[in-house]
């Protein structure tokens, strides 16, 4: 370990008296400053209870939020050679007499990150478990319960203290303080997509990142791995929390870490098998050994599948396709790639077992129970909230990838209020075109998801899934190994893992196409009430998402006829 | 204190700027404007920054640069300026510490939108726009405070500078700020409340407009102060851009030690966007050039549609029909009152998953201001405006509701037939009046809902029935029909050719190269986030747009001639907005002539026709004139010729007859078209509308093949009448009128689709039959040989042996040995229906 990551606010610090005085904000300049701070990220510590103020840690997580751009003291001081970078508290008199003049300054830009949502047990074993324990106990619990319990709960927006004299900032401030202390006051708390994770011990912290190209790149949503020091913070100020707005309060302690470098996540890197294909050439050689493996990996998937769907194959297969299914490309009338799965399963096979086997095989499942109660009572839409600047998290801001169940066995007739149809439609949006329209109050926001939906329920669905099969038990059939060991179970998610990494490209070789277009046109001409454009989109994304399960980054003939004899099949059983 | 200004340096500036003002020759008349302000009450003097630079360049430079100290100097010039216009104000330094200069015009790299508030834009003039989300209540700041010190008996004055105002020379140098309780001598001071000097003061908060933001990203926002007479000048939803100066707040120096400061945009001037709409967008001289030289094409209307959504195929009349909706027609205010609404509304029903929704997506792209919502209102508010009250305090607001919001832009509304009843009563109003009236709760407004209304509705049971009208389908009244201009089915179309294309293009979708696993050049695909991903090719530095889309090849494949033809959306926008906004074309006597002329014949058509699928009224008339209006507009010219109500009506036709055809079911000629359309039929998919509309799932196929012809050979009114039950769409028949519009018509060679549509009816009695063993389709019925007709005959032979049946089905059962062709057995029934053989309804088959 360097000294640099021993203290490295200080080698920082160092660094840039060293530079002289007319060194200005630019991104080499910043780039330098950071360089070699991290020699390499492995040798950086996770994120911890223990870390503490001006330690450089490493984690990974979700970004949330992003919260306003703020401009701070690139250089100050009468000889210009400090800097308040990667610093909110600096105890230092120069600074507070410091004018500020535009070539001092530069700008950072506040992340709100959470742990990354809807991980499954086995995946969130390997990394950072010890801190969240801690930072559970270490804040009050009084917080946690109130606002585990209000984060659905409609926000007040005119709680607005505006205070410009004196006196009314005073007066605010005791009112602030008064608040706190009512459980009732509304708060976002830590805000976390799934709010139950709170009790598994989930994190939000606040990333300050100074890599001007990163700003503007769409960081809503991601997955990134962070390195930064620490800096100890009590509340988040988001945005303005000038003297006269009111200053909007997480009410709960969450960290600052200033961010010397920020790596946005795929999947892969994200997930629990990340330093196993720590590099292209051990992914792309894995790939080629798992190559080796995979007719009979790929054959104690469907297995374990269909064990959990009381013996159907073609269930088992259609569910294989749905979990490696994932969106390849958008235009402006299509998502390709995306398959949306309803299974209407029999009375006697509980939706738990069906999402125990999901969860035991994929590394991020988060299952919304869809009933008339859930949809009118939670918020699944992603909102602004102006009075704190903040967006409202929701369940359905999920990274991509993860794979949404929505259990549906529980659904009775009833009474939808607004907010259910509202819901209703955000989870309509997602199924049929991988989008949410997040609520910003005045106006939608169009924010794009990745992930593959599975729907339980006993009857056809309510929303309009691509397809729609009816599981069968099977009668005949024997279950051919008891539960996976650990080993076994362990080469089923890696497994499973590469086959929905994305190959860089899929081809439809000119015959088979042929063969396609004459099928489709033959298809609708003998059905023309049952197959349009959007049934062959739909073969397309079927067929391309069964030719990844076999590994395979093109589309054969062979493929394309099982594809079509499943949606016979798949069909028939409905009618 | 961050300002220190030089006393030495500052005077000469007030002069400079009071020669500025004062200068008589100058074309915009500082002087008189300062009088006009002075007369009119207001206090502040709007000074285009464009007329400083006219001036003197340097000068307004360092204005935009350092406006601190030139901001100051310019309201101290305007100041003086008032002292020498108005004496017996010379002393009252209160009244004139009110007269405030804004500053308005280009501001070329300081106009940027809260994302672009950079630190090194700090303590420099920036016009930001955006859309307000919070707007704090407003508050006195106090200017100056009157303190009675008891002691000694006096009064002590203190004025006070935050440094946020930079409002006037007064105690700038060095005030101190803190607030005044006791004397030098430590004895306590009472403060004069009656005697302070107090200024409005407001926080808004502005962010980044949706439109603007970058694909992927939240929007940003930034704090803005504003002062005296600005306050209350915007409501949270509204747009406006702001002209200030971009501050750091003295974070630094209260906060203990922080890094981190708060920065404020203090504004000098503020404009609604909605009341300007040029706000929305910035034509540069180079897009006015490039406007200019498109017009001039003879291809325009070609280009023009064709860059409508180019990426749906087909619907090339409703793509025709939006960029006129966004063109508009002329508003008329009658001194008495009326208004005459100039906004077109389009309404498109039809089968689901047939581009509506993609329709409605591409205005909004398109338009520089719009809202969309569904029928249902996606806010609770509602489609028009709602009394609503507070929580907390109980008190009434009138919140707007889209089509409020939407005034002087587009509202997309998506599933309109979900209505509340509520809205559906107020929209009758909405839409032809323009105006939401409240009178509710106390609460009695009128808002202006200026907006045109682009709709799309699902038929009631799901998919289209072509064989009930457009109101069975749609469940809205005529009288809300009616005040749409154009009404669009669409449904879902079938055709060998298309189908190959269609699947072409799908398959082509579904493969791809990924460049080095890059998620963002895959979005990139997505025609909108395009126009912003290379935002910096798209844009020149001046922000003059691309004329043509470069990634319209890429994206659409290889037809070239396609490709090459698709105006970039940012020109496209540009286009319909310089052509709105600078043209009100009039009518020429000739184009006057024909609209008459041709409204009358529509007129008669109607009254006599059977054909009831949509209510000709005088609001067609107005139509026509809107839509030849938006013609002349699109060729930049200020006349409406003939030419454009010609090409007015053929798209009005076009929606009239093709609701007819639909409902008929029935194969309908090509209209006589738009002449400088045609080229485009053959060569490409995009004139599926035109062809005939038998789609996939309109119930059976049988029934779908039942070509229910006209009863021109009608010989008893009893079966007619039965057949119209089965037949909904058809009403009564009067046999005679239906005779002579079929002889009036036979005279005339295709020239109208109206009359075409009649001339097919003669064919389709006279074949009787689509052809057997041809696609479901149906190709071209006209094409019927010889040896087909023979097959009918044979089967109506057969048939008539067997009509001791009841039942269609039996009658399939019957006599399918001699006839497999269903489709040939349901021409002939029918064909018997005609010559009054049998009654056929539902199934039942009737002796006559």
């Amino acid at each position: 370990m360097t000294v640099g990551t021993m203290r490295p606010l200080d080698t920082i610090r160092a660094r840039f008296g060293d530079m002289g005085r007319e060194v200005r904000a630019t991104p080499e300049v910043v780039d330098k400053l950071f360089q070699g701070v991290v020699e390499s990220a492995e040798s950086v510590p996770e994120l911890s209870e223990k870390s503490t103020a001006g330690d450089l840690v490493k984690f990974k997580c979700f970004v949330q939020d992003v919260f306003e751009q703020e401009i701070y003291f690139f250089r100050y001081g009468s000889e210009m050679n400090k800097t308040a970078i990667c610093c909110d508290q600096v105890a230092d008199p120069e600074l507070a007499n410091q004018a500020p003049s535009s070539d001092l300054l530069s700008e950072r830009l506040p992340l709100y990150c959470v742990s990354i949502p809807g991980r499954t047990k086995w995946s969130r074993q390997p990394t950072g478990e010890q801190i969240d324990q801690k930072t559970e106990q270490k804040i009050p619990k009084r917080k946690f319960s109130s606002d585990m319990g209000e984060t659905h709960e409609p926000l007040d927006l005119n709680k607005e203290n505006l205070a410009h004299s004196e006196e009314a900032k005073r007066g605010k401030r005791e009112d602030v303080e008064m608040k706190s202390e009512q459980p009732a006051t509304p708060s976002l708390s830590l805000n976390l997509p799934i709010p139950s994770e709170l009790a598994e011990g989930a994190f939000g912290v606040v990333v300050k990142i100074y890599d001007n190209s990163l700003m503007n790149q769409p960081l809503l949503n991601q997955m990134v791995e962070v390195v930064g020091i620490v800096e100890e913070g009590e509340t988040i100020e988001n945005g303005f929390g000038g003297e006269d707005m009111e200053t909007s309060e997480l009410g709960v302690a969450v960290r600052k870490v200033h961010a010397i470098s920020v790596k946005k996540l795929n999947e892969l890197e994200a997930g629990p098998f990340a330093e196993e294909f720590s590099s292209t050439e051990l992914l792309s050689d894995s790939r080629n050994q798992f190559k080796m493996a995979l007719p009979e990996l790929r054959q104690q998937l469907v297995e374990s599948l269909r064990s959990a769907l009381m013996g159907d194959e073609l269930a088992a297969e259609y569910a294989l396709t749905n979990l490696v299914s994932r969106v390849e490309r958008r235009t402006d009338t299509m998502v390709v790639g995306k398959i949306s799965l309803n299974f209407i399963i029999p009375k006697d096979l509980p939706s738990s077992k069906v999402i125990s086997t999901l969860e035991a095989l994929c590394p991020r499942v988060h299952v919304i129970p869809v009933t008339i109660q859930s949809l009118n009572t939670e918020n699944f839409v992603p909102k602004k909230n102006y009075a704190q600047n903040r967006l409202q998290s929701s369940r359905l801001q999920l990274p991509e990838g993860t794979v949404l169940v929505l259990d549906e066995t529980n659904l009775e007739p009833g009474q939808l209020n607004e907010r259910g149809l509202k819901n209703l439609s955000a989870l309509k949006e997602i199924v049929t075109r991988q989008m949410l329209n997040y609520d910003f109050e005045f106006y939608q926001m169009e924010v794009n998801t990745n992930i593959p939906v599975l729907s339980l329920s006993r009857t056809k669905s309510l929303l309009p899934f691509d397809d729609t099969l009816v599981c069968r038990e099977e009668a005949k059939y024997q279950p051919s190994m008891a539960s996976p060991s650990g080993d076994t179970l362990r080469k089923l998610r890696l497994g499973l893992t590469i086959l929905s990494t994305p190959e860089p490209a899929f081809e439809v070789p000119e015959p088979v196409s042929t063969k396609i277009e004459n099928q489709f046109v033959e298809m609708r001409r003998q059905f023309p009430a049952h197959v349009d454009q959007d049934t062959l989109h739909r073969w397309l994304s079927l067929a391309r998402a069964r030719a990844r399960t076999y590994g395979e980054s093109g589309l054969t003939e062979d493929r394309w006829n099982q594809v079509i004899s499943m949606y016979k099949l798949c069909k028939e059983r409905s009618s | 204190m961050d300002l220190q200004v030089d006393q030495g340096q500052f005077l000469p500036l007030v002069r400079q700027y009071a020669d500025f003002l004062r200068n008589p020759d100058r074309q915009s008349q500082k002087r008189e404007a300062v009088l006009d302000l002075l007369e009119s009450g207001r206090k502040r003097l709007i000074v285009s920054l464009d007329d400083i630079r006219e001036t003197e360049e340097a000068l307004a430079r360092s204005l935009v640069d350092r406006p601190l100290e030139h901001m100051m100097a310019l309201n101290q010039a305007l100041r003086e300026l008032i002292k020498e216009e108005r004496p017996e104000l010379k002393d009252d330094e209160s009244a004139l510490r009110r007269f405030h200069i804004g500053i308005q015009g280009s501001l070329g790299e300081h106009r940027v939108t809260p994302r672009g508030l950079v630190s090194k834009l700090i303590g420099t003039m920036v016009e930001i726009e955006g859309i307000v989300t919070r707007v704090s209540l407003v508050r006195p700041k106090l200017v100056k405070s009157v303190h009675y010190n008891k002691t000694t008996n006096k009064l002590v004055m203190r004025e006070y500078r935050e440094g946020i105002s930079g409002l006037g020379m007064e105690g700038v140098f060095g005030a101190p700020s803190a607030y005044l309780t006791k004397d030098e001598e430590g004895n306590v001071l009472e403060t004069e409340y009656g005697k302070c000097e107090y200024l409005d003061n407001q926080r808004v908060v502005v962010q980044e407009m949706p439109e603007k933001s970058p694909p992927g990203q939240l929007p940003r926002s930034v704090d803005v102060i504003v002062e005296d007479d600005l306050v209350e000048n915007c409501k949270p939803g509204d747009r406006i851009r702001v002209v200030g100066i971009f501050r750091a707040l003295g974070g630094v120096t209260t906060a203990q030690g922080s890094g981190v400061f708060k920065t404020v945009v203090v504004a000098n001037s503020m404009r609604q966007l909605r009341e300007d709409s040029t706000g929305y967008v910035r034509i540069t001289e180079g897009d006015t050039k490039n406007i200019r030289s498109v017009s001039k094409r003879n291809d325009l209307y070609k280009l023009l549609f064709g860059s409508v959504a180019p990426s749906i195929c087909g619907h090339e009349h409703i793509k025709k029909a939006i960029l006129l909706m966004m063109l508009g027609g002329n508003e008329k205010n009658i001194g008495d009152g009326t208004h005459l609404r100039g906004d077109i509304n389009l309404l498109m029903i039809g089968d689901p998953s047939t581009a509506k929704s993609q329709l409605l997506r591409f205005v909004m792209h398109l338009a520089p201001l719009s809202v969309s919502t569904t029928g249902r209102g996606s806010t609770g508010v509602g489609l028009t405006a709602a009394v609503t009250s507070d929580p907390d305090t109980g008190d009434r607001h009138l919140e707007a509701g889209a089509m409020v919001l939407a005034d002087r832009g587009v509202v997309c509304i998506d599933e309109f037939d979900k209505m509340s009843d509520e809205d559906r009563v107020a929209i009758h109003e909405v839409m032809e009046q323009q105006t939401v009236t409240i009178a509710k709760a106390g609460i009695h407004a009128s808002l202006n809902a200026r907006c045109s209304v682009i709709a799309a509705a699902n038929p009631i049971y799901g998919s289209y029935d072509t064989r009930k009208t457009t109101y069975e389908n749609s469940a809205l009244p005529d009288s809300l029909l009616s005040r749409f201009d154009l009404i669009f089915t669409v449904l879902d179309m079938m055709d060998e050719e298309i189908d190959t294309k269609i699947a072409t293009h799908v398959l082509r979708v579904h493969q791809y190269r990924r460049p080095g696993h890059d998620a963002e050049h895959m979005i990139s695909l997505d025609g909108r986030s395009d126009d912003e991903d290379d935002s910096s090719t798209k844009q020149q530095e001046d922000g003059t747009s691309i004329v043509f889309d470069r990634n319209a090849k890429k994206v659409y494949g290889a037809k070239g001639r396609r490709a090459k033809n698709t105006l970039s959306v940012d020109f496209l926008r540009k286009y319909v907005f310089f052509a709105k906004a600078k043209f009100k074309p009039v009518l020429t006597p000739e184009a006057a002539e024909y609209i008459a002329q041709k409204y009358r014949d529509l007129r008669a058509t109607y009254l006599n026709s059977t054909l009831k699928t949509l209510p000709i009224t005088a609001r067609c008339l107005e139509t026509m004139i809107r839509l030849s209006t938006a013609y002349a507009k699109m060729r930049l010219s200020r006349e409406v010729t003939k030419d454009d109500a010609e090409e007015a009506f053929a798209i009005l036709n076009f929606a009239i007859s093709h609701q007819q055809a639909n409902t008929l079911n029935r194969k309908r000629p090509r209209p006589g078209q738009i002449p400088k359309d045609d080229s485009d039929h053959d060569e490409d998919m995009q004139d599926v509308d035109h062809r005939p509309d038998p789609p996939k799932n309109r119930g059976s196929s049988k029934s779908r093949r039942s070509p229910s012809p006209a009863p021109v050979e009608t010989e008893t009114q009893e079966p007619t009448q039965l057949r119209s039950d089965t037949f909904s769409g058809e009403g009564t028949t009067d046999p005679k009128s239906q005779q002579d519009r079929a002889q009036s018509s036979a005279g005339i060679e295709t020239q109208e689709p109206e009359e075409d549509t009649i001339g097919a009816d003669d064919d389709h009695v006279h074949m009787a039959s689509p052809p057997p063993n041809t696609s479901s389709q149906g190709a071209d019925s006209k094409a019927i040989s010889e040896g087909q007709l023979e097959i009918i005959k044979n089967a109506l032979n057969v048939l008539t042996k067997n009509t001791d049946v009841s039942h269609r089905d039996e009658l399939f059962k019957q006599v399918k040995n001699e006839i497999p062709d269903e489709a040939v057995i349901e021409a002939g029934i029918l064909r018997l229906v005609d010559e009054g053989k049998i009654v056929y309804n539902d199934g039942g088959i009737f002796r006559v």
